[in-house]
């Protein structure tokens, strides 16, 4: 299953998903986020599989 | 989703513009970007001294780095303010050196305790964030005069300046709205030009560029800023950005186009700038911000702010 990182959030996807889909299920803004899947930096569109390895890194600095 | 440019698979979704870009063509984007800004709004030419107040945060690095690789020279200023909680300035420091060194490029580095014998924490009340940028504005404004730097630039993108003139607009702090610029002229021969070449950028853009250059950033937030408003405001920019696509763009564009309208107000403040009992400052008091705050605190002053030293314009 996919295994998705954000901070000290971490969520276990069993079928393959849309980014944007995943980011919208959770309430997680897309004009706040980079996703990176296996390494690679990824648009929205971009679908998650079972195996992936996926980090959502938050953009805004807080001071 | 590919690249509009050269079809490779894309890194963003540029909504605003209604394209995608690969890596290649996106690190174009940003180089484009940013000279852009330095053009458009006559922030700084390459036979200026350019000084760039980094913080270790991935707005400023990126600045710095992107800089460098238009031609401009930039020195890079971190300023300690002495925050030890989780060792905050302590790695925020080695962060910025690292890079310094990595990039072979010369960097100032300044404390707070060696001009107030103190750091930030030491205050003897919680920290505040007023309180910081203030002394943080003082000392980068002083080491950029005194060391004959053309212009200080700042990392603050779009987002940035978004948020601010939304809060600004919201609670109508008119002297702050006549003085938001992303280029403001020295008005005083003992204060430096800034600029802030990020303000086409998106904080999104911004931080993709840092990573995909391969920047170690420091990306903990300082301790203390927990609960800033700023962020809230960028939220909500976000939310109605996600709605419709450019809204921070026009936000802020807009607003620099019709900036005449508080050119009455910006002209008072100029004309009642005088120079702090103390330091030599300008200010529209009697002691400045930064000499208010020394005087106002207790202990052990450390460095004295100099009087009336010779500073180059």
């Amino acid at each position: 299953m996919a295994r998705i990182v954000m901070e000290d959030r971490v969520w276990e996807v069993k079928r393959r998903m849309n980014v944007l889909r995943f980011l919208q299920r959770e309430g997680i803004n897309p004009e706040e986020v980079l996703v990176i899947i296996n390494g690679k930096v990824v648009t929205e569109d971009a679908v998650m599989e079972p195996q992936d390895q996926v980090k959502i890194l938050w953009v805004l600095s807080r001071g | 989703m590919k690249c509009k440019v050269c079809k490779r698979p894309a890194v963003i979704n540029l909504r605003a513009q209604n394209r995608g870009l690969c890596e290649g063509c996106f690190d174009r984007y940003v180089l484009d970007r940013v000279e852009k800004a330095i053009k458009r709004f006559k922030m700084f030419t390459r036979k200026e001294k350019v000084l760039v107040a980094v913080s270790g945060g991935k707005d400023s690095l990126g600045l710095w780095d992107i800089l460098a690789r238009l031609g401009y020279n930039p020195t890079g200023l971190f300023v300690d303010m002495g925050i030890h909680r989780h060792g905050h300035s302590e790695r925020s420091r080695k962060v910025v050196e690292a890079f310094a060194r990595s990039r072979g490029l010369e960097l100032i580095v300044e404390s707070l305790a060696d001009w107030w014998g103190k750091g930030i924490e030491e205050i003897g009340r919680r920290v505040l964030c007023p309180t910081c940028g203030m002394a943080k504005r003082y000392l980068t404004n002083r080491t950029a005069v005194e060391g004959g730097f053309h212009v200080l630039c700042t990392g603050h993108n779009l987002d940035d300046e978004a948020a601010v003139l939304l809060s600004n607009t919201l609670n109508w702090q008119v002297g702050y709205l006549a003085r938001q610029s992303p280029v403001l002229e020295a008005w005083h021969p003992r204060l430096t030009r800034k600029a802030k070449p990020l303000v086409l950028l998106t904080e999104r853009e911004s931080a993709l560029y840092t990573i995909l250059r391969g920047i170690e950033y420091m990306d903990e937030p300082c301790p203390y800023s927990r609960g800033a408003t700023t962020l809230v405001y960028k939220r909500l920019l976000n939310q109605v950005e996600w709605r419709s696509p450019g809204t921070k763009q026009r936000f802020y564009t807009l607003f620099l186009k019709n900036k005449g309208l508080f050119e009455g107000v910006a002209r008072e403040e100029r004309e009642g700038l005088k120079e702090c009992e103390r330091c030599g400052q300008p200010t529209w008091e009697g002691l400045c911000a930064f000499c208010r705050f020394v005087e106002g605190s207790h202990g052990d002053r450390g460095r004295e702010v100099p009087e009336g030293d010779q500073v180059r314009p």
